[in-house]
């Protein structure tokens, strides 16, 4: 109890004096996992659209591919995305192994399918007939994606809220293809892997709870987005 | 008469058992075409093909002068946009679910001129006009979900007409609502559609409503079109047996022709002989069509009566409907009457009574096989 309870005092003393390590730390924590689910909504919800309005052959087999992918194992991505990047590896000239870009590549291809999934079934639980009718008013298919996504807004922030979570509580492959180097690409859940292996449980406990707070505040902006009347 | 959109050989496969197949419609420019059928006889497919929201697997399509299906090539443009954006501009579709975006009733109405980048100025007069015209503007700030639905049809079509389309669809607009609502609307409709001189296609499967509204009807019936004219001509002379059917002819029963007397063809059916004002040919199959309110009933036989055709019979059921009685009567055929309550009262009928039921030769309509 002892340890849990100075581990706490210790925290709220690191964040209220705002330590500058754990500044940095957070800053690029919600940069990187910012960036990679941006990115994987700029891609992934037009993906979910137009799988979902259009037709054709081997459609399931790709929803299905793409609903695998949403719980696939960071692990698993985080040594894919290092053998790529690895210097002998097919992208090793492009030099991004353990740089912040990595990551963010890194949890773009974690989040991308968690987006696609998501937004392909809130598109497709649209009434078919509603999209017939917007589209028989003369919308273009591209004015008819905007058009459904005010539809659907709900489901679509509830989507990006899910994305940025598996972003920003990924650890296993941030580590593998960041390396967790400090001031460089040290985020919040490497750190805390890194204090916690140390034995470090205070800092430990206060980059928890800043990662914790950290989600919390950005999942209730972003609720309240959703639950905003027009 | 020039027509706004012809369908040529038009074929759509929509299950193993039923295809969609238009050998040819023309919907001629300022007319409205009253498209009547059964349930599943594909009236709402057809409206899609018309209102270009389903391609038809074969087939030509015409439209104000221009062929516009099949499309000429191949294009990435029409896989990820609307092809030939601006026909489909011209034709709307009013479906029979209002289908409103989850906005203010003025938004759903605006939403057809946004999509059209018309200034927001120019939106709020058309929008106000048309709020008018239906009489609705009390709902303009109303989100569209806290509306009635006969206001949400309302807006339904205000939303179809301030786009000025050349050719409107109205795919059983009013069948959820109730009767006085969907008579005012009917009305209305029908005035707005003649005043902005727009073409449009009404589908319904009530047969008083196409009288009501409609210049011309076509029949369809398991995906064909059987038969298209006047509509009091199409009720009146129905070409085939399914069209008798549909539209509520209740007798129709199948007889062959033995014998030609003046005007007079006389055709045995069953195990009795009908005199029927038709020309006809000695030997010719055809089916006798008889409605149930042109029977009637009497005790004796009449002597000296203008009713060619006097049978003697027996009650076998009767039946109260709303307003009437539905009598089956054997006569050497089965033969359906409808008798008002007071006629059963009168002459005391009951099953097994023994009655006569007469009718004039030119009650009979007549479709050659």
């Amino acid at each position: 109890m002892n340890l849990i309870y100075e581990g706490l005092e210790k925290a709220i003393n690191l964040i209220i004096n705002i330590d500058p390590e754990i500044l940095k730390i957070s800053i690029l924590s919600i940069k990187v996992s910012g960036i990679s689910t941006l990115l994987a909504i700029i891609i992934g919800i037009p993906f979910g659209y137009f799988l979902s309005i259009s037709n054709f052959p081997g459609k399931k087999l790709v929803i299905s591919l793409i609903n695998t992918g949403m719980s696939f194992p960071p692990v698993v991505i985080g040594l894919l995305v290092t053998i790529t990047l690895w210097r002998s590896g097919p992208l090793g000239f492009l030099n991004l192994l353990y740089t912040p870009s990595a990551i963010i590549i890194a949890q773009t291809i974690i989040v991308f399918p968690i987006v696609a999934g998501l937004s392909t079934a809130s598109f497709q639980q649209i009434d078919k007939n509603l999209i017939l009718q917007i589209l028989s008013l003369g919308a273009s298919k591209i004015q008819l994606f905007w058009i459904l996504i005010r539809e659907i807004k709900l489901p679509i922030i509830a989507t990006i809220i899910a994305g940025f979570g598996g972003a920003i509580s990924e650890v296993g492959a941030s580590m593998m293809v960041g390396g967790n180097i400090l001031n460089y690409t040290r985020v919040l859940t490497t750190a805390t892997l890194l204090e916690t292996s140390k034995g470090n449980f205070e800092m430990a406990i206060a980059l928890s709870i800043i990662l914790l707070l950290l989600t919390f505040i950005i999942n209730l902006i972003l609720t309240l987005i959703q639950q905003k009347k027009i | 008469m020039t027509n706004l959109m012809e369908l040529k050989n038009i074929t759509l496969n929509l299950s193993k058992d039923f295809t969609l197949n238009i050998e040819k419609l023309n919907i001629i420019e300022g007319e409205i075409l009253g498209l009547l059928g059964p349930n599943g006889s594909g009236k709402s497919t057809l409206i899609k093909i018309i209102g270009l929201l389903n391609k038809p697997d074969k087939g030509e399509i015409i439209f104000n002068g221009r062929k516009i299906f099949p499309p000429k090539k191949f294009s990435l443009k029409n896989i990820f946009f609307s092809n030939d954006i601006k026909n489909k501009q011209s034709i709307v579709t009013v479906f029979q679910e209002p289908f409103l975006l989850n906005t203010s009733v003025y938004n759903n109405i605006a939403l057809g001129l946004k999509l059209r980048k018309i200034n927001k100025k120019e939106i709020k007069k058309m929008v106000n006009h048309w709020l008018s015209i239906l009489g609705i503007e009390y709902l303009a700030s109303k989100h569209s979900k806290k509306i009635s639905r006969g206001e949400s049809q309302r807006v339904n079509l205000a939303r179809a007409f301030i786009i000025k389309p050349k050719l409107i669809l109205l795919d059983e607009p009013f069948s959820t609502l109730d009767t006085p609502t969907k008579n005012n609307l009917l009305y209305e409709l029908k005035s707005i559609i003649k005043e902005t001189k727009t073409t449009a296609v009404f589908v319904t499967h009530d047969k008083n409503e196409a009288l009501s509204m409609v210049d011309r009807v076509a029949i369809l019936i398991n995906g064909k079109i059987q038969q298209i004219g006047n509509p009091t001509d199409v009720f009146l002379n129905p070409v085939n047996k399914e069209v008798a059917e549909f539209i509520g002819i209740e007798n129709i029963l199948p007889g062959v022709v033995t014998e030609i007397r003046d005007e007079i063809s006389v055709v045995k059916v069953d195990k009795s002989i009908i005199n029927v004002a038709f020309p006809l040919n000695i030997g010719d199959k055809v089916l006798v069509c008889i409605s149930p309110e042109n029977l009637t009933i009497n005790l004796k036989k009449l002597s000296n009566s203008s009713a060619l055709n006097q049978l003697s019979g027996k009650i076998t059921t009767i039946t109260p409907l709303m307003h009437f009685y539905s009598l089956t009567i054997d006569c050497g055929m089965k033969l359906k009457v409808y008798i008002t309550s007071q006629s059963i009262k009168k002459l005391k009928l009951k099953v097994g009574s023994k009655i006569f039921v007469s009718f004039k030769s030119t009650a009979v309509h007549i479709i050659k096989q």
